[in-house]
């Protein structure tokens, strides 16, 4: 029951991620540094899926680590997009 | 004899125990230790794409930033909409196939199927959209990429349709699953993988 609500919580973080990504996306100019917002909510929307949608936070802590691991990677190289 | 079939019995209750109820075991994440390594490795394809994309842009800045502004984010988010709630449905599924209620689990995965359906029907229009517009493979850089990139993960959402279609089957059926590797967990945690993939190659082709 308590992993229901979670994972409720989080689809509806993911879907309010999804549409205010949209508009950040239509209002910050095309070549901006302040994409890097974009990056870090996006990042914040795999987490939610690796680690609640597919059951992650209950495994072994190094399947937790290398979650950590991939964000950061994605952090460093869409910040150097950005 | 039989008590070795008994004890083989027991042994598979005990798995299925402990797939759908304990992950703490570093070699049984859920799902089986199989589709995390599968699921990792895709994960790693796709940061190296995504690396070499960076080295690109960086020869080409005016190119790939020109070329993105041609891109359809309005057809993209709402592909991201549909794709994560097709997920959510799926883990409405794994939930109710854990609780036994196969009309529940069925009901979820036939959502999910239509949602996924309706993702590649939308990326075709993008696609075609696309072509006609004369991006296609071979136009530039960033439209190599562009095409590559989504149609890999087109290619992974097709075959998650498959995976989920015979989820459904298999729930229609009441057919068991028989290895540990190989559950509804499985299937499941393929299509977050599509939604995980989804979520590295949006910002970077179509935001970034």
């Amino acid at each position: 029951m308590k992993t229901n609500k979670i994972n409720t919580f989080s689809f509806i973080i993911l879907i309010f991620l999804t549409i205010g990504i949209f508009f950040l996306d239509r209002n910050l100019a095309p070549a901006s540094e302040s994409r890097s917002l974009i990056v870090l909510l996006s990042n914040l929307k795999f987490a939610l899926i690796y680690f609640f949608f597919m059951g992650i936070f209950q495994a072994h802590i190094f399947w937790k680590l290398l979650g950590f691991f991939i964000i950061l990677l994605q952090v460093v190289f869409g910040m150097a997009l950005s | 004899m039989e008590r070795h079939t008994d004890l083989k019995g027991d042994l598979f209750i005990m798995n299925k125990i402990s797939n759908t109820k304990k992950y703490t075991d570093i070699l049984n994440p859920p799902g089986g230790l199989m589709i995390w390594i599968f699921t990792m490795s895709e994960i790693f394809v796709f940061i190296c794409a995504i690396a070499t994309f960076l080295y690109q842009r960086g020869l080409e800045p005016e190119l790939f930033l020109k070329s993105r502004l041609e891109l359809n984010q309005v057809f993209a988010t709402v592909n991201t909409l549909i794709l994560i709630t097709s997920s959510f449905f799926v883990v409405r599924a794994v939930d109710a196939y854990d609780s036994k209620n196969k009309k529940k689990t069925l009901t979820n995965l036939v959502i999910s199927l239509v949602l996924g359906l309706s993702f590649i029907i939308i990326k075709f229009v993008e696609y075609n959209e696309k072509a006609s517009a004369n991006f296609t493979l071979g136009s530039n850089s960033f439209f190599d990429y562009y095409w590559v990139l989504t149609m890999f993960h087109a290619i992974h959402v097709i075959i998650g349709l498959g995976v989920l279609a015979s989820l459904a089957f298999y729930t229609y059926k009441d057919i068991e699953f028989k290895e540990e590797d190989l559950n509804f967990h499985t299937g499941a945690n393929y299509w977050h993988l599509c939604d995980l993939i989804w979520m590295i190659i949006f910002p970077v082709i179509y935001l970034l």
